[in-house]
Parts: C-alpha cells; sequence; structure tokens
C-alpha cells in the first residue's frame, strides 16, 4: 500500500476523454470538434509499468498532458493515489500532483530552460517543494540526483545549450525526479535521440525503476522500445484504446488488426513490403480503423466494445467475439 | 541532420563569420559613449558657458574660440550642444525606463495569462495606435503644459503600447515551449514561471527594441522641442537648438546643420546598436 | 559489371564553423550501380545527408567540397548552374524529410504536379493533368482526382509525401535520393511508403539513395549499406551481410544497442559516450574513444576504407583479428 494514500488505487484512469474545440478560421463561426481521447481507462500499480502505443493522433501524448495536469479531462477521470484530479486544483493540490507524478518530454532541445543551469533547475524545485530543507540538505539531494543520472559537476553547471542531446534528457529525467514523484510520463523520451545514445538512457531508466521503485506510463510509437520498458500495453487508435494487455501477449499475439498491422510494419530484414492503396476516407461513426483494415464487414458499422479475450488480454473487434481465429502472429 | 544548431557544446553564434552585425554593433556603441560621456563632462570639456550671451556677435560663423560658430544670441554652438546632450539624452533614457517598467508588465500579463485580459489589454492598445504617437503626445502636453517632464512622459505614454505588443508577441511564443510546460508540471506558480523562466528567456527581445526606442524617442522629444512643446529655453537641447536656427536659417546654417546632424548622428548610432541585437537574437534563437 | 550510374572519388565538404572550417564529409567514396538501391546510415553529425545534398549542390552558403561526382561520368561538380538545374529536374530528383517544409501550401497539388510537367516535359495542359494522375497511381494514390483539388493542408503527412514522391517522379529521373524520407511518418505509413520505393525500382529499374538513421529500415529496402560516422564511411557491406557479420565495431555495436521486439534486455549493450560533432577534431579512427577494440595504432591515423572481397569493405584497421568477436557480439546481442 503506497504510504500517504487513502487507500484507493495508485493511478487509476477511468472513462477518460478529450475533445478539443476548434474555432474555424474567419468565415463561419462554428466550431470544429476534435476527440483526441475517447472513453480510456486504465489502471496503474506502484512500480508498474504501462506502454501506450499508437500514432500521431493517437491520442497518446493528450493522454499523457492530462495525466500531468497540462490539459484538462472533458470527460471521465484520473484518480491519483485515491483521489480524484479536479480540472482546476488549488495551488495545494497541483504541488500535491507533482510529488507524484512527473513528465519527460520528447525533444530535449526545448524542453530546458535555455538560462537555467541543471543545478539551479533542481535547486528551485526543491526550494518550492521542500522549502524546510536547509542549503546543505539540498546541496546533497542536489549530487545525488545529478549521480543518479549519470552527470557530472561540469554538466551541472552548464547551461543547456552547452549539452548534448543524451546529456540534456538526463538533465530533463534529474529535474523530473527532484520532486520524488512515484509517476514518470515519458512522453516520447527516447525518439529524439541516436540509436547508441538511446540505449544509454534505456538502461538509466531500467535502472531508476529498479532502485527507486518509479513506475512508468511511456509514451511512445516504437514498440522495441516499449518492449524494453513496459509490462503491460495499451494500444490507441484515433482516440480509442484497441487492444490491451500484458507487453509479450500484445507482440507475440495481436488479436486488433491494427495492431498486427503496426507489428508487421515494424522495419526489419526481409520484411513484407506490399503497396497499399492509401486512403483518404476517416469516417466518424462504427469501428475508427474500418476504413483501413483488410477483414472489415459490415458489422463494423457498429462501433464494437473492448471484449475481452482473457483476464488481461482485450481487444475491440467484432472479430474476436466471433471466435474467428485469424493468423494472428504479426510477425 | 548536421544542423549546426544541434551541435553541443558550440554557440550557435559563433558558428558563422559574422563581420557586418559586430562592427555595425561596435560603431554605434562608441558614438553612444561618447556621446554620453560629452554630456556628462560638459561642464568640463566645452569651451564656454552655453547661456553666455554676446550681443555682439550674433550669428557669427567659425572662429577659433567658436569652431562651430554663434547662434542668433551669441551663444556658443559647440558648448550649447554639449549641454544640450544632457535632456536629448536623459529624456530617451527615462522614456525607454519608464515605458519598459509599464509595457513589460502589461505584455507579459496579456501573452501568459491570454483569454479575456489579452483581449482586452491587446483592443486598448490597438486604440492608441490608431493615434499617430506624435499626434498623442502633443495633446498629453497640450493639457498639462510644455516642459520637459511632461514630454518626456507623454512621449513615454506613446511607446508603452509598443512595447507591451513585442513582448506580448514574445511570450505567445515563448509560452508554448517545452520547458514552460515543465515549470507547469513541477506545480510552480503562474507567477514563478512568468518572471522567473519566460521572462529571462525573453530579455534580449526587450534589450534590442528598447535600444531602437532609445533612438526612436530622442528623434521625438527633439520634435517636440522643435514644436516649443519640449525643453524649454533658454536650456540647451538639440531640438530647441533646430527651432531657434530654423528662424535664422536665411543668415546662417551653422545651428541648424549642427543640431540636425548631431541628432542623426545619435539615432543612426542607436539603431545601429539595437539592429545588431535584434540580428544576434535572430541567430541564436 | 557495367559503368556505376553514380560514382563518388574521395569527396570532401567543409562547412565554416567559428574560425575555420571542418570536414562534414571526409574523404567519401562509393558507387552506385544502375537499378541499385544503396543505404547510408549514420547517427546525426555522421554526414550523410550532407553527402546527399553534396551530390546535387544543395549545400548551405559557406560550404566547399572537392572531389568528384559522376553521375554517368559526367562530374556534377564542375557542372555550370544551369546545366545543374537540368540535372535535378531530370535525372536525380530528391526527397526530403519533411514533406510539408518542401511544397507550396497555396497551390494544389494538381498545380504543383502539373507544373513540372509542363515546364520540363513541354506537356500540354491535358497532358499534364493525365500524367499526374498516372503518377499518383504509381504511388498508390486511387482518389487521384480528389487528391489533385487538395491544398498540401487538407493532406495527412503521409499522403503528401506519396505527392513529393509522385513530384519527383515526373522528371523520369534515373536517380531518387531519399533523405531521411520516412522519418517524420508514423510506422505504418512508413512501411506502405518504403513498400512503394520497392515497387518502383521494381517496376522502373530506378535507383535509389536512401539515407536513414534506422539501419533496420535500411536492411528492409536496400540492397547494400554505407555506415558513416563522423563524416566517414566505416563499412560497406551488403545488407544481408552486415547483419549477420558486421565489419566494423561500430556497425556491431548500433546492433547491439537497438532493443528487439521478440524480448527484453536485461541491459542494453551500450557504445559509450556520443557521436563527435564536426568541430571535434580527432587524431586516428574517429571512432576510437568510444571502441573497446581500439589499440594504439588506431589513434596514429584515419584508417582509410578497405576492400575485403568483392562488396566488402571496412575502415577498422583490427578487421581481420576481431572479425569473429564482431560477428558473435552482433548474433549474441540478438539472440
Amino acid at each position: 500500500m503506497p504510504s500517504g494514500s487513502t487507500g484507493g488505487p495508485f493511478l487509476a484512469v477511468e472513462r477518460l476523454a478529450k475533445t478539443f474545440r476548434l474555432r474555424r478560421m474567419l468565415f463561419g463561426g462554428g466550431q470544429t470538434e476534435v476527440h483526441a481521447v475517447r472513453d480510456v481507462s486504465f489502471a496503474l500499480e506502484p512500480g508498474a509499468s504501462i506502454g501506450i502505443v499508437g500514432e500521431s493522433g493517437s491520442g497518446k501524448t493528450t493522454i499523457a498532458r492530462m495525466l500531468v495536469g497540462l490539459e484538462a479531462p472533458t470527460g471521465g477521470k484520473i484518480v491519483l493515489e485515491g483521489e480524484e484530479l479536479r480540472p482546476r486544483p488549488t495551488r495545494a493540490e497541483r504541488l500535491r500532483r507533482s510529488r507524484v507524478v512527473q513528465i519527460v518530454f520528447q525533444d530535449p532541445y526545448t524542453s530546458l530552460d535555455p538560462r537555467q543551469s541543471v543545478r539551479r533547475a533542481l535547486e528551485e524545485i526543491q526550494r518550492v517543494h521542500f522549502d524546510g530543507r536547509a542549503k546543505a540538505e539540498r546541496d546533497a539531494r542536489t549530487g545525488e540526483l545529478l549521480d543518479a543520472v549519470g552527470l557530472g559537476e561540469k554538466e551541472a553547471r552548464a547551461l543547456p545549450r552547452e549539452l548534448s542531446g543524451g546529456q540534456r534528457q538526463r538533465a530533463a529525467i534529474a529535474r523530473a525526479l527532484s520532486a520524488e514523484p512515484r509517476i514518470l510520463v515519458l512522453d516520447e523520451a527516447v525518439s529524439a535521440l541516436d540509436v547508441s545514445i538511446q540505449a544509454q538512457i534505456l538502461n538509466l531508466l531500467a535502472d531508476l525503476r529498479h532502485e527507486l521503485g518509479l513506475a512508468y506510463v511511456l509514451i511512445s510509437h516504437d514498440l522495441a522500445v516499449v518492449r524494453q520498458v513496459a509490462d503491460e500495453v495499451l494500444v490507441m487508435y484515433r482516440g480509442r484504446a484497441v487492444e490491451t494487455g500484458p507487453v509479450e501477449t500484445i507482440l507475440h499475439s495481436p488479436r486488433h488488426p491494427y495492431t498486427q498491422k503496426l507489428l508487421e510494419s515494424v522495419p526489419r530484414p526481409g520484411m513484407r513490403l506490399a503497396r497499399e492503396p492509401a486512403s483518404l476516407a476517416a469516417d466518424e461513426e462504427g469501428c475508427l480503423f474500418r476504413n483501413r483494415c483488410p477483414y472489415a464487414f459490415e458489422r463494423c458499422l457498429e462501433e464494437p466494445e473492448l471484449l475481452e479475450l482473457d483476464a488481461a488480454h482485450a481487444a475491440r473487434c467484432w472479430l474476436v467475439s466471433n471466435g474467428k481465429e485469424r493468423s494472428a502472429n504479426g510477425r | 541532420m548536421a544542423t549546426p544548431a544541434a551541435l553541443p557544446g558550440v554557440h550557435r553564434r559563433r558558428i558563422f563569420p559574422r563581420i557586418d552585425a559586430p562592427a555595425a554593433a561596435i560603431v554605434g556603441g562608441v558614438v553612444i559613449l561618447v556621446l554620453v560621456l560629452v554630456a556628462l563632462l560638459a561642464p568640463l570639456v566645452a569651451p564656454h558657458d552655453p547661456n553666455e550671451i554676446s550681443l555682439a556677435q550674433t550669428l557669427h560663423g567659425a572662429s577659433a574660440s567658436h569652431p562651430l560658430g554663434q547662434d542668433s544670441s551669441g551663444r556658443d554652438i559647440l558648448s550649447r550642444l554639449f549641454f544640450g546632450g544632457r535632456t536629448a539624452l536623459l529624456g530617451p533614457l527615462l522614456v525607454v525606463l519608464l515605458s519598459t517598467l509599464v509595457g513589460v508588465p502589461l505584455g507579459l500579463l496579456a501573452g501568459y495569462v491570454g483569454g479575456l485580459l489579452d483581449g482586452v489589454l491587446a483592443r486598448s492598445w490597438d486604440v492608441m495606435f490608431a493615434f499617430p504617437p506624435l499626434l498623442l503626445a502633443i495633446v498629453i502636453v497640450a493639457a498639462f503644459g510644455a516642459g520637459f517632464w511632461t514630454a518626456t512622459i507623454a512621449i513615454s505614454i506613446t511607446y508603452m503600447p509598443l512595447l507591451a505588443r513585442v513582448v506580448r508577441g514574445v511570450v505567445l511564443v515563448e509560452r508554448e515551449k517545452a520547458y514552460v510546460d515543465a515549470c507547469k508540471v513541477q506545480g510552480f506558480s503562474g507567477l514563478r514561471v512568468s518572471l522567473g523562466h519566460v521572462l529571462p528567456n525573453i530579455s534580449p527581445t526587450i534589450v534590442a527594441q528598447s535600444t531602437l526606442n532609445f533612438g526612436y524617442a530622442l528623434l521625438d522629444l527633439a520634435g517636440l522641442a522643435f514644436l516649443g512643446l519640449g525643453v524649454q529655453p533658454p536650456t540647451a537641447d538639440w531640438g530647441g537648438m533646430l527651432a531657434d536656427g530654423r528662424k535664422n536659417l536665411v543668415l546662417s546654417y551653422n545651428e541648424v546643420v549642427a543640431a540636425s546632424v548631431t541628432i542623426a548622428i545619435a539615432v543612426v548610432a542607436f539603431n545601429l546598436l539595437g539592429d545588431a541585437l535584434t540580428h544576434r537574437l535572430g541567430r541564436s534563437r | 559489371m557495367s559503368a556505376p550510374l553514380l560514382e563518388l572519388r574521395s569527396v570532401t565538404t567543409e562547412l565554416p564553423f567559428g574560425e575555420r572550417y571542418w570536414p562534414v564529409v571526409n574523404d567519401v567514396s562509393f558507387t552506385l550501380a544502375q537499378g541499385e538501391v544503396l543505404g547510408i546510415v549514420g547517427e546525426s553529425g555522421s554526414g550523410k545527408s550532407m553527402t546527399a545534398r553534396t551530390i546535387l549542390r544543395l549545400l548551405p552558403t559557406g560550404a566547399r567540397s572537392r572531389g568528384e561526382v559522376l553521375l554517368e561520368g559526367t562530374d556534377l561538380m564542375q557542372l555550370p548552374a544551369r546545366a545543374l538545374r537540368e540535372v535535378r529536374a531530370r535525372r536525380a530528383a530528391l526527397i526530403f524529410q519533411d514533406p510539408r517544409a518542401h511544397i507550396d501550401p497555396l497551390w494544389t497539388v494538381g498545380d504543383h504536379l502539373t507544373e513540372g510537367l509542363r515546364v520540363h516535359k513541354g506537356a500540354g495542359r491535358p497532358g499534364a493533368r493525365r500524367r499526374a494522375l498516372e503518377l499518383l497511381a504509381d504511388v498508390g494514390i486511387t482518389e487521384g482526382e480528389r487528391v489533385m483539388r487538395s491544398y498540401p493542408g487538407q493532406l495527412s503527412g503521409g499522403m503528401l509525401q506519396r505527392v513529393m514522391i509522385a513530384g519527383a517522379l515526373a522528371g523520369e529521373p534515373d536517380l531518387l535520393i531519399a533523405d531521411e524520407p520516412t522519418t517524420a511518418l508514423d510506422v505504418t505509413i512508413q512501411a506502405e511508403i518504403v513498400a512503394i520505393f520497392d515497387a518502383l525500382r521494381r517496376d522502373f529499374g530506378l535507383s535509389m539513395l536512401f539515407i536513414t538513421h534506422d539501419l533496420e529500415l535500411a536492411s528492409a529496402i536496400c540492397d547494400r549499406v554505407l555506415v558513416m560516422y563522423a563524416g566517414r564511411i566505416m563499412e560497406e557491406q551488403p545488407t544481408a551481410a552486415l547483419f549477420a557479420a558486421p565489419l566494423h565495431p561500430y556497425t556491431a555495436g548500433l546492433l547491439n544497442a537497438r532493443p528487439q521486439i521478440e524480448a527484453r534486455h536485461e541491459r542494453l549493450t551500450v557504445i559509450p559516450g556520443r557521436p563527435p560533432t564536426p568541430v571535434e577534431a580527432s587524431q586516428g579512427c574517429p571512432f576510437h574513444p568510444r571502441c573497446a577494440f581500439a589499440r594504439e595504432a588506431c589513434l596514429e591515423e584515419a584508417p582509410p576504407l578497405r576492400r575485403l572481397g568483392e562488396t566488402a569493405a571496412s575502415a577498422c584497421l583490427r578487421v581481420e583479428e576481431i572479425r569473429a568477436e564482431l560477428r558473435g557480439e552482433a548474433v549474441g546481442g540478438r539472440a
């Protein structure tokens, strides 16, 4: 049982939804609604790791932003340590959330204040969150944080522009850890890094999880990275969760046609290269994937539920309920 | 891929050799420094008392003791230029300070908070932009009386929305950056994020814009003095000298040329420096 | 073997950083045969994109290059600007990473496609339209009429990249240079675009230079791969051989560093340190500071790319001694 918890779940996301209302330009004062996230639910235990997978427009980044309070949900709720997060939090609530959930962004070139050294950033966060700490105590903690992410004194004093991409991402992780959160949201946190640097950061994340008992919410389009970091996977398509389950199950026997396509698309030697027609259609009714789905049939005009395959594995596809077996192995 | 910006440990502004920008900045800076020094040390370097009237020598041309000649009251033009620099430079300095003091917080507020507040603020300075600034200043001076202080305050008021608008623009860009989101996720208050993080990052823009504004304010204040609405005679002032010299232009052009060339040099110097600063910002972003 | 379509001989490109010129492409030589798909793989700052840009002389201001770039025997380095434009329009087309940055947002797709056809091919308006629709069909766009009427802003990134490829095909080039053409796209769209490239080379015998940071992506489409590091070619091999038995510690390191979908690793094998920037001059092999196999000899001078048999080449001094280890490491890492 997590300390300071009121006994409810550690992190529970229930029927979360976000609709952006965009004003039309210049003429016609109407609004366009964009359903970025539709009815997404998942839960996270302390120390667990969930991967949210999907392409651009799938809503995965919007979920990340709602988890850390950068966007307010338009439906559903987020429960953190038994406490439901409110759309307009008080200062105390905001600070409390900051000490539970933090985020590491994709682009280390824009996510650090260009005029603040790593050391000063860590110092400032401690002053805001732990104002009882004496200067010596803060310095000691800053040293620990820098050690934990593998940055030296020289890098700590440097401005972000004097650091390499990998060093900046380490700095961003140290900053996220300063408020001593229990959940780290990794929003494509290794996608912008070179392969050789990406491996270093992935190892660091594994170490931190082991040492600090952190829980991760990994937002990524890269299935290999998801395999390396996550235990559970949530596959998103156009705002909907289309398949959920343990990472081995999802990556070895995907049941939703979209997950299958995702896996078939991973580049590798000798991959099947089949030219497919590009479609402009993207219907809002029924199964959202049906315009791109090779198995689509009449029933897909109706929206399927997330159907359980077993206790851990569920997919939002009519074929699953029909018990129709396909060669579901994506590899 | 090999974009120069992505090189760690390399300051982007050092990547390409620049010849034009620093040279212009140095010329501008040196000219400004000389003008400021001369104005400050005027009692020491001026050959005469600027208000020493010599009715026997009105409108005399250049001579050994009066290198730029004498004005309609026989006063030494060079000495009046030196002393005139005091009001001519102090005025714009006050304008820049006052407009920054009010314009920056307003721009920051409008840009960072946004929403209804932004709408109200932006519309209110749009209204002010509908009037030519000098005209607006003249109205203010006409209402409160001529003089150095009213002229300076009047010009400051017309410059506030100018700066506020520039600041709002850069804040709108800055607040979308991921580091601002990262600060918000830390639970930082709006005040801490806007003053502690956004403001330092837009300060180079404010400095560059203020330097440019200095030159424009100098010109505007000289304009008001020329119209008799600014610094009042007999206090020496470049704009006032221009007005004084104009009356006797057919007899002697010394005073007009001296005052206008000085004003032009000062304005160009501030523009060079301001442009160089803006230029450098453009490259380092 | 017939004469190569494209041959680079000792090409060096330098950019001014601070007080002096630094090489971003360093003594690069390779050939590309008619109908071949050659991959150039490297991390940021490896010089792969600059190599592509050097070929068509699309370099940033202040850059200078030397060496020879022979396109069917003509040295593009010596070509006057006018003739070079002709080459870019009709013989060697370039496709960029971000299609949105390279298409005029105020023109419809139809305008964009037909302009090239009318200017360079002298086609009439109806002829150009017909041809544009054919080109769109070649890149898998069935709703050609509708796409032609669309503005770039109305199309997805994947659709737009298809349009850019169609545009590149309009001049019927012999060579397509694709610079990270799928990096900005989703994985499923990437697979579709790669399939289009594959079909183009099979249907039209198009030769391609495919530049990417993703070794696995290169392996899916390329016949042969060059691995670049710090502006130099480290290794050259047919794709399958490169994956099975890399001939440079850097390639072996890259293969090991990637996480795998099949299984989670306790720890990934990392290459320590980071790739050098062009302004970090190093004595000897550019990879030696990060290399587990480095010996004193590696510090003396940058080893040249040495041929090892008909199709392979390596810039590692010790490749003969450590060959088995590289292979073992790469295989071990992927098990």
